[in-house]
């Protein structure tokens, strides 16, 4: 079987596939990041910090560029065995129930062909296999397992602003974090660094590299860095054959697999499969329904920060998230729009990323009024993230580029999006009410950004259903054109939530490593 | 959104150089000897004598010395920008850019080169450029920012531990269950399907 992406799609479904006794080759464009690499030793790490999370930016060999449409100004992802999850922030929220029945409860977007119940042993098994830290208990969400390690410490800042929490009424919980908190599975607990985005040397952040590969290659996976995918091949009646794919010299071979997994995240993997065309699939492979690419979601996102006469040191401690609220999380149409969203409450950087502007992103003043400035928000300032709902529009897409190339000649993506209204709505509610919060909690200066507009959670472009017209795999993560064919990242999810993604995506790709696995019979 | 050019997504390297001075921008006009920079290398070069100057007047007034705060150039602030305009060609030409705006407005206004200005004069004067050419300023403001704040002399003074990941990491209290006894006796607050 051939798995397409290391992440933390490509990873699980290898492992899981390995552990029930298939033979499993994993093509990853990217390479192994040695610790060492990462600048969290370096002063100058806040500024790497800027460079590390965009391709078009690192412009590494084994990126690719994605150009953009529409109001979106840029993409993060990161190519590496272990994808992604190199830089996410390890916050590993689960899907609520009504995430999957969001068309049958409120009447837009679409229904999963799937239950929150189908998937949640699998994010029993995912928070295992990764590494979580958590608390279980949270009335916001169904009762869920025992967490593998106990919550990360909250600090100054999560102490403070549970008492505004509490202080409102509102639910809130610990969050769940894939960062582990005490030794687990032969890593060390997390020391409070507080530079995980950057990669986490010590490798108590729970990425793929450190978690899913080192146990799937002792089990005789085979990953095959520096292996750039060009196209996926079909058998003459319209099957998967293989891919062809480019070595690191350049060098064109072919894989032949009886089954492919593609998990290159929701702008890679729909790149891939536009760029795959044949007599048989003329628009792209499993493209019979137009709806490769359509639907991109990331989100609706903008940020808070209250700033605090005493310190907060939010630098100090795990980045994940501190803590969650979904007070919000549902429909109410009195307030003007439809779904909802989460707040994280957040961690700072250092004193960089302060003065260029925090979370909210507007600079610190210079001159005569810098330092005052500087000593009444460096340290003192809680970030917090609205991070809505974004509902599926077919003409936020990816496509590919007609103009741009990579290394290796294949068109790069182009990914176009716009906020709708009911983002904005969404959103302005969220400020508003993140506005009384933060004061609640005893903020002295409550300042917010605008929507955010870089995508760094890719949703959508492969969605699953059970209509073929509308939809490119089905209850199972199988292509409904091509029956040896899946497709499991985010690219899958038919409608985005307002949570992180990462632990549905690796529950997702559990669950379509069994089924594979289960009908291994039409493979043989 | 603009889609980037090939030109944009090379960035770095001679392209990049050359496209710089094929037409008179500012940055060309800028260099002392009116030739074209070659790479990055040179762009360190334009910044001798009175360029650097101009330079370092230009970082103390957006990060000026004030009580036991320093100004930007007395922690290395015009030796960390001169390093960054090696590495990245794309900033070097907007703080270039940068430079010989300020210079410009301050002929055009006061009669005068930026260095001979007065301190409300230079603040006028940054504070135009600020106005009319927000990218290249914002992008000179935010390299002092960088140089500044990355200095170990300046984290003291303003309280901040770097805690670099090869070493220990802070102490901080550890998670109590107890802070969650309030939201803990809610009831379920999620819709079951």
């Amino acid at each position: 079987m051939l798995v397409i992406g290391s992440g933390p799609a490509g990873s699980a479904v290898t492992k899981r596939l390995t552990d029930l006794g298939a033979k499993v080759v994993c093509l990853e464009q990217g390479d192994w990041v040695r610790p060492g690499k990462y600048p969290s030793e370096r002063a100058n790490w806040e500024t790497e910090l800027r460079r590390y999370f965009y391709p078009n930016v690192r412009r590494l060999p084994e990126d690719y560029p994605v150009t953009t449409g529409g109001e979106l100004r840029a993409v993060q992802m990161a190519n590496a065995v272990g994808g992604t999850s190199i830089h996410y922030t390890a916050h590993f929220p689960r899907f609520r129930p009504s995430d999957f029945r969001v068309r049958s409860l409120d009447g837009v977007a679409a229904d999963w062909p799937i239950r929150y119940q189908d998937l949640e042993p699998y994010y029993d098994v995912n928070d295992r296999e990764m590494g979580v830290s958590g608390l279980n208990g949270d009335p916001q969400n169904p009762p869920r397992s025992p967490r593998p390690t106990p919550p990360l410490p909250l600090g100054v800042l999560g102490e403070t602003i549970a008492r505004g929490f509490d202080k409102l009424g509102w639910y809130w919980w610990v969050a769940d974090n894939a960062i582990v908190s005490h030794i687990y599975d032969g890593r060390p607990a997390c020391m409070s660094h507080g530079k995980c985005t950057l990669g986490c040397p010590i490798g108590s952040k729970s990425s793929a590299d450190v978690t899913y590969w080192p146990k799937a290659l002792r089990k005789g996976a085979v990953l095959r860095t520096r292996s750039r995918v060009r196209e996926i091949t079909v058998n003459s009646e319209g099957g998967v054959r293989g891919a062809i794919y480019y070595d690191q010299n350049g060098q064109l071979h072919e894989q032949l697999a009886s089954v492919v997994v593609i998990s290159c995240n929701g702008v890679g993997t729909p790149r891939l499969l536009l760029n795959s065309k044949s007599k048989f699939f003329p628009h792209g492979l499993a493209n019979s329904s137009g709806m490769v690419g359509r639907n991109f979601m990331m989100h609706a996102t903008a940020s808070l920060e209250g700033i605090f006469d005493q310190r907060m040191n939010g630098y100090e401690g795990a980045r994940g998230a501190v803590a969650f609220s979904q007070q919000f999380y549902e429909t109410d149409l009195n307030r003007g729009f439809v779904r909802g969203y989460t707040f994280q409450v957040a961690r700072t950087y250092g004193p960089v990323h302060e003065a260029w502007g925090g979370i909210v992103g507007a600079p610190l003043p210079w001159g005569g009024r810098h330092h005052e400035a500087m000593r009444k928000r460096f340290a003192h300032v809680i970030p917090l993230i609205v991070q809505g709902e974004d509902l599926p529009d077919e003409n936020n897409r990816v496509e590919l580029d007609p103009d741009v190339e990579d290394s290796n000649g294949i068109p790069a993506a182009r990914v176009v999006y716009r906020n709708g209204d009911n983002n904005r709505k969404l959103i302005e509610h969220g400020l508003a009410m993140g506005r009384n919060l933060l004061e609640a909690s005893g903020a002295v200066e409550v300042r917010n950004g605008a929507i955010v507009v870089e995508a760094s959670h890719l949703m959508g472009t492969a969605r699953m259903g059970d209509d073929a017209r509308r939809s490119v795999v089905d209850a199972w993560n199988r292509a409904h054109d091509v029956k040896n064919l899946f497709i499991v990242d985010g690219s899958s999810f038919a409608t985005s939530s307002s949570v992180n993604p990462t632990s549905t995506i690796g529950a997702l790709a559990l669950r379509t490593a069994d089924g594979i696995w289960g009908r291994r019979h039409e493979w043989s | 959104m603009k889609k980037l050019s090939r030109r944009q997504l090379i960035g770095t390297g001679v392209a990049a150089s050359i496209a710089m001075c094929a037409a008179p921008t500012p940055a060309c006009l800028f260099s002392p000897g009116g030739g074209a920079p070659k790479g990055l290398g040179s762009v360190r070069q334009l910044l001798h004598g009175p360029q650097r100057d101009l330079l370092r007047a230009a970082i103390d007034e957006i990060v000026p010395a004030q009580d036991a705060m320093p100004a930007a150039s007395q922690v290395g602030g015009v030796e960390y920008i001169e390093q960054l305009t090696v590495r990245d060609t794309k900033l070097a030409s907007q703080l270039l850019e940068a430079l010989s705006h300020l210079e410009r407005l301050s002929q055009e206004r006061f009669g005068l080169g930026f260095v001979g200005l007065s301190g409300g004069q230079r603040i006028t004067a940054l504070s135009e450029l600020e106005g009319r050419s927000s990218e290249s300023f914002g992008a000179l403001r935010d390299s002092v920012y960088e140089g500044y704040y990355e200095q170990p002399s300046v984290w003291k003074l303003i309280g901040y531990e770097f805690y670099p990941t090869d070493g220990e990491g802070p102490k901080v209290r550890p998670f109590d269950s107890q802070i969650l006894s309030e939201v803990a006796k809610k009831p379920a607050f999620y819709r079951g399907v």
